[in-house]
């Protein structure tokens, strides 16, 4: 993994190790790794095929993984099993429900599968998301689905959420109030949220930290903050080098200052901090554009 | 958590299966009574048997329909892999379901008809038991048959199509189906009242096994998501794609389907064959001396195989001719029917032909017509050919006529043109023609149009026209004709017979010819 940062706390509630999956000779997810501690919500960021909804359909044992291994609440599996997932809430990318169920059907079917299913919370969640309870889930909008689909995935009382691009068709609007909740959820419950998305916004308004999947590996996991602090714009003259210590990102095609080459570069604090190396901080699209490796990129 | 999913299957669909429950007795109940009142005889049971061919298949196509195809062209199932949840429970909840279901509406409907019967029907309890568990076995085996074809999902009615087609063909092809388990259960369904049918039973809950097995193996293949892409819509290019391979497909068992036809027998015919002509004239009294027929099968044979060789028919393609002599009919009456018999067909014709009026080539030229109706499947009688088929037997008919005969034949002519008038648009629309000049009439005209043509282009493009127009082979009684004629119309065989002049041309001339004609007169 580049830029890898190495967190191993006694919380780790989602281990991930060198999960491979391959559907015939496309990887879609290639020797994957990564945390997720208690209590932080973990936002899981990559463009479309990156890889993300492999990864999450293989954490909730809905297919099986090529290879590597799980372990989930210290309990390591190379798949998932029937008991782990009942300790996982999990909203999928596209809600799909049956239609003609209200959502407190929904509820009694749900919970009759969870021995922890907590009808009183599921019973509040509707009233603070304001879902209808028994309106039909046909005559409900996307925004409400998911909610709906929150409140399911929160009732069992779960040790982790496993949300799947939850915001994917939502307006601003309701995106904003969808993140708000979970955030809100995470903080006021110490809930562990890991969530997936492609849209940094969403990232940077509500996760702890941050795993970047490109092509099926991991680019990039930690903290925002060191994220930033860490990935920098370097522009050198161009018969000038970058010291060994600092890993080249990425070769920029035209550069800030002209006659300069440009570099997005990554090294620790402590490196840039004793460095006469010229160089300007980045925003997290530029830092994200720069770790996903498009050709034509410029900063 | 087997209870949650039947629960679920019962509130999303009990009222289909309240319904079907309440249908399927009665719908088999009123084709066991259909039967009946047709003649079918054995009884109320036996009745039901047919039922249980006809109206079973399609309720329990409905339930099937309704607990899988439904659940994965909605996409739910998406819904339920994300819950703890084993995907086999959820097949195993539905085909359990299915087949529990299945089992209580045949059995029901055997109940049903038996409370129903007002005391017509002996039922011990041993016939009973027969009749439950057969009943019980066939609906599962559909049960388990639908099923799979539900995991199919936009594939299935395709398939399902596909395999009814083959049964149809096989049972036309002499296979007997109803042999085989599972339908062998039905064969005696209702009227076998001691013997256990022990082999069918458990040949058919086999298959029933072997059907559901299948259906797990298609729902948990790479963890389901070729039953969730099976279930997805159809999309335009495969709709076109599905349509031509299964028109392809009818194509193909359409050559296979005809039924074996029955085979064909005059008694008392004097048979006679010159030159691959093979012809059987049929005295109207069988007991006298047959010396005409035969001079007169002679005389027919060899002038009908002149006109053969005219027309370059080849012997194999060429039906045997039965004429049955019918006194009643006026002089050179010929009444043509084709027949299937085991060889193929044959053409048999009702004529008159011992009466001294009788002219040969009127009697050839009609058989030879016959002939090329049997030959053709009467495709020589499609609009675009009909004329020169038409025309063409008159003017064998009046070729050799004496000048009193043809006078005859141009007064006639002359008096349906000024009664009807005869224009270009006539040759398109011959049928229409026809109805307005009448049956009998037309083939004056036509003849009008293969003399012009003679006249126009000569006898040998007449010959080249009738070759490759009416006379030519059209395949068996299936649709590699229409793929013949797809690929060879008429239109281009008569440019190349005339050198490039086109119908329409030809017909302005016609119509031109027949005007003049009359105004000459």
């Amino acid at each position: 993994m580049d830029g890898e940062i190495t967190e191993s706390t006694p919380e780790t509630v989602l281990r991930v190790e060198g999960l491979q999956r391959s559907f015939g000779k496309f990887m879609a997810v290639d020797g994957l790794d990564l945390s997720v501690n208690q209590g932080e919500i973990y936002g899981f960021l990559g463009v479309n095929g990156a890889g993300k909804t492999t990864t999450i359909r293989m954490l909730m044992g809905i297919i099986a993984p090529s290879g590597g291994s799980i372990e989930l609440l210290g309990e390591k599996t190379r798949r998932t099993s029937l008991m782990q997932k009942r300790k996982i809430g999990y909203v999928s990318q596209e809600q799909v429900f049956y239609p003609w169920m209200t959502a407190t059907m929904l509820g009694k079917f749900v919970g009759g599968l969870y021995p922890t299913w907590d009808a009183d919370e599921f019973n509040r969640l509707l009233n603070v998301l304001e879902v209808p309870a028994h309106r039909k889930v046909s005559g409900l909008s996307g925004g409400m689905k998911v909610k709906l689909a929150l409140a399911l995935a929160v009732a069992p009382r779960p040790s982790i959420l496993i949300l799947d691009e939850p915001t994917a068709g939502l307006d601003p609007v309701a995106r904003r109030e969808f993140l708000d909740i979970i955030t809100y959820q995470a903080r006021e419950y110490g809930r562990t949220t890991f969530f997936s998305t492609h849209l940094l916004d969403e990232v940077e308004r509500a996760a702890d930290r941050v795993g970047i999947i490109h092509k099926g590996k991991m680019r990039f996991e930690g903290e925002l903050t060191v994220l930033q602090d860490r990935v920098r714009l370097v522009e050198i003259d161009p018969d000038g080098a970058v010291p060994e210590e600092f890993q080249i990102w990425r070769l920029l095609d035209e550069p800030k200052t002209p006659g300069k080459v440009a570099f997005v570069v990554e090294a620790d604090s402590e490196a840039w901090r004793v460095s006469d190396l010229p160089n300007e901080p980045l925003s997290l699209e530029d830092i994200f554009i720069a770790c996903v490796g498009m050709a034509t990129t410029r900063i | 958590m087997t209870g949650m999913l039947f629960k679920k299957e019962c509130r999303q669909h009990g009222i289909w299966f309240i319904l079907l429950a309440v249908t399927t007795p009665l719908l088999l109940r009123f084709v066991s009574a259909a039967v009946n009142a047709s003649g079918g005889g054995g009884g109320v049971m036996a009745g039901l048997g047919t039922g249980f061919r006809v109206v079973l298949p399609i309720m329990i196509w409905i339930l099937a329909f309704l607990l899988i195809a439904v659940e994965f062209r909605q996409k739910t199932q998406l819904f339920l892999e994300g819950l703890p949840l084993p995907r086999w429970r959820m097949i195993a909840v539905k085909c359990g379901l299915g087949i529990v279901l299945s089992i209580i509406y045949a059995a029901g409907s055997v109940l049903f008809c038996w409370i129903t019967s007002g005391g017509t029907e002996a039922v011990t309890m041993q016939f009973l038991q027969i009749m439950l568990a057969t009943a019980a076995a066939w609906s599962a085996f559909l049960c388990s048959f639908f099923i799979v074809a539900g995991f199919l999902g936009r594939y299935r009615l395709a398939v399902c199509f596909v395999i009814f087609i083959v049964m149809i063909s096989l049972a036309n092809r002499g296979v007997p189906m109803g042999e085989f388990p599972p339908f062998a259960l039905l064969e005696r369904f209702g009227l076998e009242r001691e013997i256990w049918p022990k082999t069918d039973l458990v040949w058919t809950w086999a298959i029933t096994a072997g059907l559901l097995g299948l259906s797990f193996t298609m729902g948990l293949t790479k963890e389901g998501s070729v039953a969730a892409m099976m279930g997805e819509k159809m999309s335009y290019r495969e709709k076109i794609t599905i349509g031509g391979a299964l028109f392809l497909f009818m194509t193909f068992m359409g050559n296979f389907t005809s039924p074996a036809p029955e085979p064909f027998e005059l008694p008392g015919a004097v048979a006679e064959e010159i030159d691959g002509v093979q012809l059987f004239l049929s005295p109207e009294n069988v007991a006298r001396a047959v010396d005409q027929d035969v001079a007169f099968a002679s005389k027919l044979a060899a002038k009908v195989g002149g006109i053969r060789d005219w027309l370059a028919i080849s012997d194999t393609h060429f039906p045997p001719i039965y004429i049955v002599e019918r006194t009643d009919l006026e002089d050179g009456e010929v009444i043509g029917e084709d027949v299937d018999v085991e060889a193929g067909r044959v053409v048999l014709a009702f004529a008159n032909y011992l009466d001294d009026s009788v002219s040969l080539d009127s009697v050839a030229s009609k058989i030879m017509l016959e002939v090329l109706h049997v030959r053709s499947i009467d495709r020589i009688k499609k609009e675009d050919r009909w004329w020169i088929a038409m025309g063409l037997q008159q003017w064998l008919e009046f070729k050799n006529a004496s000048s009193e005969e043809l006078a005859e034949q141009e007064k006639r002519v002359g008096e349906i043109v000024s009664e009807h008038g005869f224009s270009p648009e006539n040759v398109t629309d011959w049928k229409a023609f026809e109805e307005l000049v009448g049956e009998d009439e037309v083939p004056a005209i036509a003849w009008t149009g293969v003399l012009k043509f003679v006249d126009e282009y000569g006898e040998e493009a007449l010959q080249n026209l009738a070759q490759n127009t009416v006379a030519r082979y059209a395949a068996g009684k299936d649709n590699r004709a229409s793929i013949y004629d797809f690929f060879h119309p008429i239109s281009k065989a008569f440019r190349k017979a005339t050198g490039g002049d086109t119908v329409a041309d030809f017909s302005e001339k016609w119509a031109a010819n027949i005007e003049g004609s009359a105004q000459t007169k």
